[in-house]
């Protein structure tokens, strides 16, 4: 018994020195973080959009190992990420969908300053389908749209007869496939179908949650694939990396110039370099939908991170600033194609470094 | 901490000195329960106050109107009460027989070298989450109910069958509901029928039943309130299901239709699915909040509907 409590104390210690530590690096972060002097805080918090996490919390570990500041990235759901940031919950909010002008006054509001929205990556939603026998699908944006309306019901409607001559089309009754839950592919892809479609614009417009007259709903992009792949007939949209993955069968789409382009990630960044961006760096708020450049992807997007130009915890706001900086270097860029994004186009990177330039 | 420790010395000491024990004790627990009320109060009070921009933008509208769309804020949930309903009956409709005919076989016709680990195997069942049975649902329930069942019952003709879609509507979510329940509506009535006294089934025998006669003479009338309160436990249970819902309803708002091959949305799913993005949004977010309020007044309809019954049998036996 003697022994075992000599051998414990200094375990104890040991222990007590570490929770000491702990507590300390707890404080020393806390007043940090929340002493408003100058300087770059070692612990920044952000919150939001789902289709960025991946590549938001690869970025953040990289940049802890090599700089030793910590970011914790929740991925709550854009509208978590806009509701937190607003309230001052967290340090950076995070979203695919850029705020309404509602949003961005109470964010303004909340924050104190103007909000800057700095688009950080970009990626292509892709159309998938199961159709036993069928290869190299080919799909229009009205036709798109009418299938997700309801007026086109069946795969061998003259409308997609036309786009695929050649194409041996069976009867079966098209079975589209949504998000269930809010998504900013669900933006995405409704606000490329309202921009092509005038009726889809009246009918259901452009949301993160549209109310779809027809079709099924599954959880999350795995969800989608999954239904999509069980289901002979279906049709559904994910994220370029879930169809990539899952070898699933994915649609070309028709691009403003009359190309059919199937979604790569070569088709993706032509779409981004072909891309108009604003020239006000204090709201790079943009679209890449329809490009009619050659052999650019017709369904890309951006996704956006918010910040606050005057951050009211200067040392929380510099780190946030150095991180997305580090992250907009080239060797950060290339690895994006790893999670199935493409590099930001290098004049939407000078942009952005414009825009974190008048942070302060 | 030395009230404790007088305690703990042994039962004369105990007992001489267990005045302030006794006081601790009774403080402890009485703290401890009024926790539970505390909480129930508090939450209803705090979600119908957050809901309450809801209630007011919609009125009645919230549960009476089939029209949810938030993007132009119209937010009338009939839609998702006549979901949860309609895979909570189809739950108990599959589920309540099969888990009795279970807690039957495990304590009154298998051998207890079968009925025990039988059992076992029961509590288990019950402790899997839901997103467990959720994923399974997907990828192994989804994919044989639409090529073995659903396909032949589609074609059927039967009225409440039409065409299959993607096997995510409101059989599927009913069918998993109901593997969800069974686990714990059959534990309950095997411990129900536990309680039955010997004498009466050795009565029943000695008059000359079988073993059936039995079951139906002296187990299941006895049984009886014990099943109801095991039902509506599974009901609740069913009720406020969540995820696995979410993943294999086909989450599509404003379906009210009597064909059950078609997609729908349940009260507790649809919170779930759409919560992420409504907190930017206010009356969005009072409305799920709102639907959480009427989620919960079902459930406190569904317990207090029991218990009567409970009590009213209790009475008449």
């Amino acid at each position: 018994m003697r022994i075992q409590q000599r051998r414990l104390a200094p375990r104890g210690i040991a222990a007590g020195a570490v929770t000491m530590g702990i507590l300390l690096a707890a404080a020393c972060s806390s007043s940090s973080s929340s002493g408003g002097t100058s300087g770059s805080a070692s612990t920044i918090n952000g919150a939001g959009s789902t289709f960025a996490a991946p590549m938001y919390q690869e970025w953040a570990g990289q940049y802890h190992a090599s700089h030793s500041v910590q970011i914790n990235y929740q991925a709550i759901g854009s509208g978590g990420g806009i509701s937190e940031f607003t309230q001052g919950i967290v340090d950076f909010g995070a979203t695919d969908a850029p705020m309404s002008s509602t949003e961005q006054a109470a964010a303004q509001a909340g924050q104190g300053s103007l909000v800057l929205h700095v688009p950080m990556i970009i990626g292509a939603v892709t159309i998938i389908y199961n159709l036993p026998g069928v290869h190299g699908l080919k799909l229009d944006g009205p036709t798109l749209a009418n299938i997700y309306l309801g007026t086109i019901k069946t795969w061998n409607d003259p409308a997609i007869k036309a786009l695929n001559p050649g194409v041996s089309l069976p009867s079966t009754a098209i079975q589209p496939v949504e998000r269930a839950d809010s998504s900013g592919t669900s933006y995405a892809f409704s606000s490329y179908l309202a921009q092509i479609s005038p009726t889809w614009a009246s009918q259901i417009g452009v949301s993160k949650t549209p109310s779809f007259p027809v079709g099924t709903g599954a959880t999350g992009s795995s969800g989608v694939a999954a239904a999509v792949q069980q289901t002979p007939g279906a049709l559904g949209y994910v994220e370029y990396s879930y169809a990539i993955q899952g070898h699933i069968p994915v649609a070309s789409l028709k691009n403003a110039s009359g190309q059919f382009v199937a979604p790569t990630a070569a088709s993706t960044e032509a779409a981004a370099a072909a891309g108009t961006f604003p020239t006000d760096v204090t709201h790079l708020v943009f679209s890449l939908n329809n490009s009619s450049a050659s052999g650019a992807y017709p369904l890309v997007t951006p996704t956006y991170i918010l910040i606050a130009q005057k951050p009211k915890n200067v040392a929380a706001g510099n780190a946030v600033k150095a991180w997305l900086e580090w992250a907009l270097q080239k060797t950060q860029q290339t690895e994006v194609t790893k999670l199935g994004y493409v590099p930001l186009p290098t004049k939407l990177v000078a942009l952005d470094l414009a825009a974190l330039k008048t942070v302060q | 901490m030395s009230a404790v420790k007088t305690g703990g010395a042994g039962r004369l000491v105990a007992q001489q000195r267990g005045r302030p024990a006794d006081a601790l004790f009774r403080f402890a627990t009485a703290a401890c329960a009024s926790i539970v009320l505390i909480l129930l109060a508090g939450m209803l009070i705090r979600t119908t106050i957050a809901a309450w921009p809801a209630f007011r933008h919609e009125g009645i509208g919230l549960v009476t109107s089939n029209n949810w769309n938030p993007n132009t804020n119209s937010f009338g949930g009939l839609s998702f009460i006549y979901g949860t309903l309609v895979i909570s009956v189809i739950a108990l409709i599959l589920g309540v027989p099969t888990s009795i005919l279970i807690a039957l076989y495990v304590s009154e016709v298998a051998p207890p070298r079968l009925g025990t680990p039988l059992g076992w195997v029961i509590d288990l069942l019950a402790a899997v989450p839901s997103v467990v049975y959720g994923l399974w649902g997907v990828f192994v329930l989804v994919p044989f109910l639409t090529n073995d069942v659903w396909t032949p019952l589609s074609k059927s003709g039967f009225p409440l069958f039409s065409p299959l879609a993607s096997g995510r509507d409101f059989a599927t979510a009913g069918v998993i509901l109901a593997l969800m329940i069974i686990p714990i509506i059959s534990a309950i009535c095997r411990e129900v029928f536990r309680t039955v006294p010997a004498d009466e089934r050795e009565s029943a025998l000695a008059l000359g039943s079988t073993r059936w006669e039995m079951i139906k003479l002296a187990v299941l009338p006895r049984s009886r309130p014990g099943i109801i309160a095991a039902v509506m436990l599974g009901f609740g249970r069913a009720v406020g299901e969540t995820i696995a819902v979410a993943y294999l309803i086909g989450g599509v708002p404003n379906k009210i239709t009597d064909d059950l091959f078609s997609q729908g949305s349940s009260i507790a799913a649809n919170i779930a699915l759409q919560f992420n993005e409504a907190a930017s949004l206010p009356l969005f977010k009072a409305a799920l909040i709102g639907l959480g309020v009427v989620l919960f007044i079902m459930t406190l309809i569904i317990n207090v509907t029991a218990r009567a019954i409970i009590h009213r049998r209790g009475q008449a036996a």
